[in-house]
């Protein structure tokens, strides 16, 4: 996994599925210390193990010999300009030190040159920015040694710019030669918001390229939906895993939550119902 | 004066709410304005300013959401106040980083401080300066709360224990008289 110089299809090949497992976050520490808990597979927050101190960041024990996935959410691949040196250092000895199987982050702007805005926004989808963004993720999949996963994100703001969103998150996808992460809801929450069909903004994209996926639950207020992370699969976005594991060469599902804690067994619930749609379309070489 | 690249353009109006004020009334006046590059004008102008008003909302309510889950007993203690007040203080601070939502939460705490001075809980501040000084590889948080209802002061210490899990020491109180003057270190 760590070699440098592979191309998307020899990771790819490389890479066995991984199954279905959940985002770790503090109040769902107790989930990953049960044995009977339906999670193969962990995705860290790569900024949560960013340490001031040389020493390398460590595994939490809690976590076992799950396969582990690292996902940073502030590298803003859409800040014109360098990466940061610094934080692209960072996530590379958190990789390293936790034994990531890939890393992954958003096609989205965190910050600009003048104000960090916090979270995430779109790109506006230009062949420049296409360019310069490839380049950057070949430079982090060469420095951290593994796949790189380029994600999709929420947006309630539409850019009207040179390329489809489609034509620019698979254009970035193949001139890196890295994969997706598709984020199911985010995808979901986009389409309906701005009146498409989800299954044909599905069918859009390049699919050959998705190695995972992202679900949560989405809210509406006012009939607009949004990603507020808080709430229980649905049952369209069920409907919409199916149809993503169908299509493309899925190696891990992350089940994400970050508020509203639902109970134990409401989690697993979702936990398991994921797991039978991978299983069934992915095969049974899964690890338990 | 310089100019403003497309996405330094579109962080102006995300972050600014005046800015985006100016963009709805008349966006080639504003782009002319603020200097947005030649190239960049169209897709700026084009921009809807009710979309940007929501994407720029979303951007506050995740801000907020990450404060209160760091301040949450001063956001039970806020209710509904919190939405609003949070709304006043946020447009003006932009923390940078990594540890920004933590930076964020003391930001916020500084500002009702001011605007609301019975709502900050001093075992949220402690947490959230442990959080920060840990991260930030110093040793533990030293600091001073004062009691909201009694003429009361305490030193204490705060850091994370084993497990991530927080610890706080607190010493013997002494009259808030005289140590409303020390300062967190």
């Amino acid at each position: 996994m760590g070699e440098p110089g592979l191309s998307f299809s020899e990771r790819l090949a490389a890479l066995p599925p991984l199954g279905v497992g959940l985002g770790f976050r503090g109040p769902l520490r107790a989930c990953f210390a049960d044995p009977a808990a339906p999670i193969a597979c962990v995705e860290v927050v790569a900024e949560h193990f960013f340490l001031p101190q040389a020493a390398p960041p460590r595994r939490p024990a809690v976590l076992g010999q799950r396969p582990l996935l690292c996902h940073s959410l502030d590298l803003s691949l859409g800040t014109p300009g360098p990466l940061d040196p610094d934080y692209l250092e960072r996530l590379a000895a958190v990789a390293r030190g936790l034994d990531a199987v890939l890393v992954s982050d958003h096609l989205a702007l965190t910050r600009t040159a003048e104000v960090e805005l916090g979270h995430l926004n779109p790109v506006p989808p230009t062949r420049r920015n296409l360019a310069a963004i490839a380049a950057k993720i070949r430079a982090i999949q060469e420095r951290c040694g593994r796949l790189f996963l380029l994600e999709n994100v929420t947006t309630h703001l539409r850019i009207p710019a040179e390329l489809s969103f489609a034509e620019f998150y698979g254009g970035i996808a193949r001139e890196a030669d890295c994969g997706l992460l598709l984020d199911l809801t985010n995808l979901y929450v986009n389409a309906r918001n701005f009146g498409r069909d989800p299954l044909r903004a599905l069918d859009a994209l390049d699919l050959e390229r998705v190695v995972q996926l992202h679900l949560v639950g989405f809210s509406e207020q006012a009939g607009r939906l949004f990603d507020t992370h808080s709430e229980d699969l649905q049952p369209a976005l069920f409907e919409l895993t199916e149809a993503a594991l169908e299509r493309a060469p899925v190696r891990a599902v992350i089940l994400e939550r970050d508020a509203h804690y639902p109970p134990r067994e409401r989690l697993y619930e979702q936990l398991e119902r994921l797991t039978q749609l991978f299983r069934r379309r992915r095969g049974a070489a899964l690890s338990p | 004066m310089r100019e403003l690249a497309l996405e330094t353009a579109l962080g102006r109006l995300l972050s600014d709410p005046a800015a985006r004020e100016a963009h709805r009334a008349d966006p080639a006046a504003w782009c002319a304005e603020v200097g947005v590059a030649p190239a960049a004008r169209e897709v700026v102008c084009g921009l809807d300013p009710s979309e940007l008003a929501v994407q720029a909302q979303v951007l506050l309510d995740k801000r907020r959401g990450e404060v209160a889950e760091r301040l949450p007993r001063t956001a039970a203690r806020l209710g509904e106040e919190l939405t609003p007040l949070f709304q006043r203080y946020a447009p003006s601070s932009w923390p940078r980083g990594h540890l920004r939502h933590l930076r964020d939460a003391l930001g916020f705490l500084a500002f009702l401080q001011r605007e609301a001075p019975r709502a900050p809980h001093s075992l949220d501040e402690a947490f959230v300066r442990a959080d920060l000084a840990r991260r930030e590889g110093r040793g533990p948080a030293l600091g001073v709360a004062h009691h909201r209802d009694l003429p009361l002061s305490c030193a204490y210490v705060a850091w994370r224990g084993p497990r991530a899990r927080l610890r706080l020491l607190l010493p013997l109180p002494w009259p808030s008289a005289l140590g409303r003057r020390l300062r967190w270190t």
